[in-house]
C-alpha cells in the first residue's frame, strides 16, 4: 500500500508534535515532584537575640594644682580634663561632685563653694569683697549648655552635677574639661594653707 | 445558663485586679530600663590643690616723745604701738632692733642700754645713781611672758628681740606697745641734748 504525504503537510506534522513534545516535556519537569511525590512544607523561625552590653572608661586628671597662689586677695584657676570612652550607642553623660561641703578646705579652713545668684544656674564669676570663694565651670564639645561662656557654679557636696552628655556612640574619647576657679575677696582675710579639694568625675552610659 | 453573680464579690475582684495591675506597672515603668537595658558607669577623682600664701602688714607707730624731759636726773617714758595684720594661719612674732649701740644717742653722748641682771632677761627696772640707761619693755596681748608687768631689758644695737607672737589665725590686727624708758642717776650728769633712738619692729609670719 502507497501512502502519499504530501511533504509541506509532513514539515507541519513534525513540527507540530515537537513542539507538543516540548510543552509536555516541560510541564512535566516543573510539575514532577508534585505529582510523582506527594510532599509536605513547614518552616519555622527563630530569633537569634544577642546583647552588646555597654562599656565605659574614663581617665584619671593628674592632681591640678591652681594657679597663681592666692597672696591675700585675687584669684587662682585651674582645670581638669575627662575623656569618655563608650560603645553605647545612645551615649554617655559626666557628671561632677566634691567629697567635702565646703569643697575646698584646709584644715578647719576653706573656700566657700560658689554662691550663684539661682541654685544650680552657673553665671558669670562674681564673688563679694567679704568672701573667699570656690566654683566650677565646663567647657568643651559635650559641655552643657548652660556653662556656656565661663559661667561658673557652686559644687554642691557629694551631690552630682551634669556638666556633659553626649546623644551619640560609640564614642572613641570624648574630652570634657572642668575649670576652677577660687577667690578671695578684697577685703577678706584668708588664712594660709594648702587647699584641697577632691573631684570626682562620674561618667555613665546613657540607656 | 445563668451564672449568678455577688455584685460585692465582683466588686472586690475588680478592684484587686485594679491593685495588681497598677502594682506590675508601676513596677515595670521603674525597673524597666535596668532590665531591659545594661548601663555602664565608671568614675575617677582628682585632686584640686590651692595654695594661699601669707600676707603681713604692720603699722607705722608716730614719732615717740619722751615725757617728762629730764632735768638733772629722774626717769622718762615713752611708747610706741604697733598693730600686725597677717593672714597667717600659724600666727605671727614681732620683734624689735635698735640701729645703733647704744640705742638713745645725741652726737657723741648717749644713754647706756639698759643692763638688766640677766642678759635677755628682763627686769624691774632699777638703774645705779651713777649710770644714765635707756631700756625697753612690752604690753599687750601677745607680749612674751618674761615682759611682765615693769620688766626691761636693754636693746642690742641691731639684733633683734622678740617681743610677742600669736600662734593662731586672726583676720583683724593685733597689737603689741612697746614701753621705752630711760633714767638719769641721782648722781650721774648726764650732757643736754636732744637724744634719739630709732627702734626697728619686725613683724613676721609664722610657717
Amino acid at each position: 500500500m502507497k501512502i502519499n504525504i504530501n511533504k509541506n503537510e509532513l514539515r507541519k506534522a513534525s513540527i507540530f508534535s515537537l513542539v507538543m513534545v516540548l510543552i509536555v516535556g516541560m510541564g512535566y519537569l516543573t510539575l514532577e515532584p508534585a505529582i510523582t511525590k506527594a510532599s509536605a512544607t513547614a518552616n519555622s523561625s527563630v530569633n537569634v537575640n544577642l546583647s552588646v552590653d555597654p562599656t565605659l572608661s574614663i581617665n584619671t586628671p593628674t592632681t591640678v594644682t591652681m594657679s597663681p597662689n592666692i597672696t591675700g586677695t585675687g584669684t587662682s584657676t585651674g582645670s581638669a580634663i575627662w575623656t569618655v570612652t563608650t560603645n553605647s550607642a545612645s551615649g554617655w553623660k559626666l557628671e561632677v561632685n566634691a567629697s567635702a561641703s565646703p569643697a575646698m578646705v584646709s584644715g578647719s579652713n576653706n573656700f566657700a563653694d560658689y554662691t550663684e545668684g539661682v541654685l544650680g544656674t552657673p553665671e558669670t564669676w562674681s564673688v563679694a569683697a567679704s568672701a573667699a570663694e570656690f566654683g566650677f565651670t565646663a567647657s568643651g564639645t559635650f559641655a552643657e549648655s548652660k556653662y556656656t561662656s565661663n559661667k561658673y557654679q557652686s559644687f554642691q557636696g557629694a551631690t552630682k552635677i551634669q556638666v556633659s552628655h553626649s546623644g551619640t556612640g560609640p564614642d572613641a574619647g570624648d574630652s570634657t574639661t572642668v575649670g576652677f576657679k577660687a577667690e578671695v575677696g578684697a577685703s577678706k582675710s584668708q588664712p594660709t594653707g594648702s587647699y584641697q579639694a577632691v573631684i570626682t568625675g562620674t561618667a555613665t552610659s546613657l540607656p | 445558663m445563668l451564672i449568678n453573680i455577688n455584685k460585692k464579690e465582683f466588686k472586690k475582684a475588680c478592684t484587686f485586679s485594679l491593685v495588681i495591675l497598677l502594682i506590675f506597672g508601676v513596677g515595670y515603668i521603674t525597673l524597666e530600663p535596668s532590665l531591659t537595658k545594661a548601663s555602664a558607669t565608671a568614675n575617677s577623682a582628682v585632686n584640686v590643690n590651692l595654695t594661699v600664701d601669707p600676707t603681713m602688714a604692720i603699722t607705722t607707730p608716730s614719732t615717740v616723745t619722751m615725757s617728762p624731759n629730764i632735768t638733772g636726773t629722774g626717769t622718762s617714758t615713752g611708747s610706741a604701738t604697733w598693730t600686725v595684720t597677717t593672714n597667717s594661719n600659724a600666727g605671727w612674732k614681732l620683734e624689735v632692733n635698735a640701729s645703733t649701740t647704744p640705742a638713745m644717742t645725741s652726737g657723741s653722748n648717749n644713754f647706756a642700754n639698759y643692763t638688766e641682771a640677766v642678759t635677755g632677761t628682763p627686769d624691774t627696772w632699777s638703774i645705779a645713781a651713777t649710770d644714765s640707761e635707756f631700756g625697753f619693755g612690752a604690753t599687750g596681748s601677745y607680749v612674751e611672758t618674761k615682759f611682765g608687768a615693769g620688766k626691761y631689758m636693754g636693746f642690742s644695737g641691731t639684733n633683734k628681740e622678740q617681743v610677742a607672737h600669736t600662734g593662731s589665725f586672726s583676720s583683724s590686727g593685733q597689737d603689741t606697745t612697746v614701753i621705752f624708758e630711760a633714767g638719769v642717776g641721782a648722781s650721774h650728769s648726764q650732757p643736754t641734748g636732744s637724744y634719739t633712738s630709732q627702734v626697728t619692729a619686725t613683724a613676721t609670719s609664722l610657717p
